[in-house]
């Protein structure tokens, strides 16, 4: 199609050309969010809470949402009103919320400031920052898709000067600050948008005039730059999907072909070019690896040459353990990327494969244009700008507290692949899952797990009764009480560990125990596990005295799945209305079998 | 100022501030356009920068509150910086 064809009359597409002027950036947006197809697009609900002027931010995420395919609709806080935006937010039905903190906006003129206060009074005014993020997100606990807290950072250019290293000091020190204030909030990340500052220049992102004038420090060209990086960072409230890392080997793990030049004849090596350019690319993946990213490879080759390579060349970065599903053969790269999706148990719109040859990208772009492709550039020089690229659409710019679960991420998913392949062979469902050889401890009030149960609470959607979010100090709290109880339930089976992926909490207050909450994480769904712990709560809620049983389904957009779980169980309806369906019944009703294919450790 | 430029600064005041460019006019003013406001007022400067490659200073900043006005200010700017 020319240009003559598609003159620029779709806003949409208009949109997406960086150069766009502000004033064309204006009238885009407004014309693309009134189109018809507009109103078929998602919504990305965002809630802006900030202590400066902010709203030409607002104007270009609702353009960013737009090149991504959504309508991104964002309300915007009253300057420096944290708490009352969250609760305000909460109430307008806000999915993703953003917090941005500017350090120079702390007190008049801040950074000028900073060189000439002492420290007790800089430790003042970090504790007042820690005081009001901490309110804050504690209000936003739970009531958040997303909750994203921008990194403090600087706005006068950096210089090598006294002055400045005081406030890069201070700019770490209230990162420190931050990151343990995130870390006590289960779902909190921190962005570095502020990074986008140093990518489009001092210079042209800080307006010094209306910085001083309106307290909006941030000129357009940063605004369109933080923006882009916060709909990469909430990956378009889940518009982006990608979770697994597909690479082809030859050309692209290393230069040349393993199987003509042999395990010594490739380029891959850490001091020479260009070996050292495929060297520096293979530490960029591992690095997502290590975030959480799933590293597969697809590659048109003999096993045992890439096998060679992989478990024994002296500057292989990325080792056999590290990936999850190899798919070494001859098949097509479109087969291939196939049979990944389906043995990792994700959508084609999870992977993003690379691959040097334009004949493979064409072809997986023709077959599965729901897989996002790069092609490696033909100067291996320019490879790891291209790696970098890659790492954003991972989000790998937002930091967050990864916790053990996020670095066994990659163990988790390749016991469930080989637990897929397995499932192939077995001719009925019961066959299969006896075979899997399952086993459950159910463990009360688990103390030691408070992090990963607080986590799988704030984290679980789909396979959750009643979606109520706990932090830490929630199930503490709970453990602590004697008329309540947090079951945990570990799962393994013969492919190996799952951890801790269920938690019921109960409350005893004789004659009746109620279920506040159960849920389970969706990587076990579909094998009976949660039908495993409820001889036990059975024998607590005797304990404690009660002889009835209450529980509720609280419906969202999530969890439909689990609708009729109770009455799965056996418990009878007493009460429907717009927030659920409550359930009470005798304690005797409670289905308390345990299928045959699970050993259940509850004692 | 050619007609041309003119034309082009017409289009600019209706897109930053959602007007039709057939309503921007002599009597566009910061008394007859809703949502001219200070935030309108910022986007304003902005745009008339970007597109016109020139710096509004401060004095002349806080004149943009008509389209007579911004004309007469570009125009200023404009032969400031011209060959």
């Amino acid at each position: 199609m020319t240009a003559v064809e598609a003159p620029a009359l779709d806003p949409i597409a208009a949109l997406a050309d960086p150069g766009l002027p502000l004033a064309a950036v204006l009238r885009h947006v407004r014309e693309a969010e009134a189109a018809p197809e507009a109103a078929r697009l998602p919504r990305l609900r965002f809630g802006l809470s900030a202590n400066v002027t902010a709203d030409l931010l607002a104007t270009f995420v609702r353009r960013h949402a737009l090149v991504r395919g959504a309508v991104a609709e964002v309300e915007q806080g009253s300057l420096d009103a944290h708490l009352d935006n969250v609760r305000a937010f909460a109430g307008a039905g806000v999915e993703h919320l953003v917090i941005l903190e500017v350090l120079d906006a702390l007190g008049p003129a801040f950074e000028a400031q900073l060189p000439t206060l002492g420290p007790g009074a800089l430790a003042e005014h970090v504790d007042r920052a820690r005081s009001l993020l901490t309110l804050a997100l504690g209000e936003a606990a739970g009531r958040f898709a997303s909750v994203d807290v921008v990194a403090f950072h600087r706005l006068s250019a950096p210089a090598a000067t006294p002055a400045s290293a005081a406030v890069d000091a201070a700019v770490a020190t209230f990162n420190a600050m931050l990151v343990e204030v995130a870390a006590e909030h289960p779902g909190v990340r921190v962005l570095p948008l502020g990074d986008a500052i140093a990518a489009v220049g001092h210079e042209a992102a800080v307006d010094p005039r209306f910085r001083l004038r309106f307290r909006a420090p941030y000129t357009a060209r940063a605004c369109d730059e933080m923006a882009r990086r916060l709909l990469l960072a909430t990956r378009a409230g889940g518009r982006i999907r990608h979770k697994a890392l597909v690479l082809d080997c030859d050309g692209t793990l290393w230069g040349g072909v393993v199987g003509e030049d042999g395990p010594d004849g490739i380029a891959l090596d850490p001091h020479t070019y260009p070996g050292n350019a495929y060297w520096a690319v293979q530490h960029q993946f591992l690095a997502l690896q290590r975030q959480g990213v799933l590293l597969c490879l697809a590659s048109k080759n003999e096993p045992a040459d890439v096998d060679e390579v992989l478990g024994g060349h002296p500057a292989q970065v990325i080792r056999p353990d590290d990936v999850v599903v190899r798919k070494v053969s001859w098949d097509d790269k479109a087969t291939s990327l196939r049979a990944i999706a389906d043995d990792l148990g994700i959508g084609l719109d999870g992977l993003v494969f690379v691959d040097d040859s334009p004949f493979e990208i064409e072809g997986v772009r023709a077959q599965l244009p729901e897989v996002t492709t790069f092609q490696v550039p033909r100067e291996p020089w320019a490879y790891p700008a291209l790696a970098a690229e890659i790492a954003e659409l991972f989000a790998a710019g937002a930091t967050r507290v990864a916790t053990e679960e996020d670095a066994r991420k990659t163990e988790q998913y390749r016991v469930r692949a080989a637990a897929r392949r397995e499932r192939a062979r077995h001719a009925t469902e019961a066959e299969y899952l006896q075979s899997l050889g399952l086993e459950v401890d159910v463990r009360v009030d688990e103390r030691a797990q408070l992090a990963r149960i607080a986590q799988l609470t704030q984290k679980s959607n789909q396979f959750n009764l009643t979606t109520r979010r706990y932090t830490e100090a929630d199930v503490a709290a709970a453990m602590d009480d004697p008329d309540a109880a947090v079951l945990s339930l570990h799962v393994r089976d013969r492919f190996g560990d799952h951890g801790l992926t269920g938690v019921l909490v109960a409350r005893f207050a004789a004659p009746a125990a109620e279920v506040e909450a159960f849920l389970m994480s969706c990587r076990v769904i579909g094998r009976g596990v949660e039908r495993a712990c409820w001889r036990r709560l059975a024998a607590l809620a005797a304990e404690h005295g009660c002889d009835e049983l209450r529980a509720a389904y609280l419906p969202t957009r999530k969890n439909p799945q689990v609708a009729r779980f109770w009455d799965g169980l056996g418990l009878a309806r007493v009460a429907e209305d717009a927030d659920g369906v409550r359930y009470a019944s005798p304690l005797t009703d409670l289905d308390t079998t345990i299928p045959d294919h699970l050993t259940v450790h509850d004692s | 100022m050619t007609p041309d430029t003119e034309q082009r600064l017409r289009e600019l005041i209706a897109d930053v501030l959602a007007l039709d460019p057939a309503e921007v006019g002599e009597d566009t003013s910061t008394d007859t356009v809703d949502g001219w406001d200070s935030l309108a007022h910022m986007n304003l400067v902005l745009a008339l920068e970007e597109a016109f490659e020139i710096t509004i200073p401060d004095e002349e900043s806080a004149d943009l509150t008509s389209y007579p006005l911004i004309r007469l200010v570009v125009a200023e700017q404009l032969a400031a910086i011209a060959p």
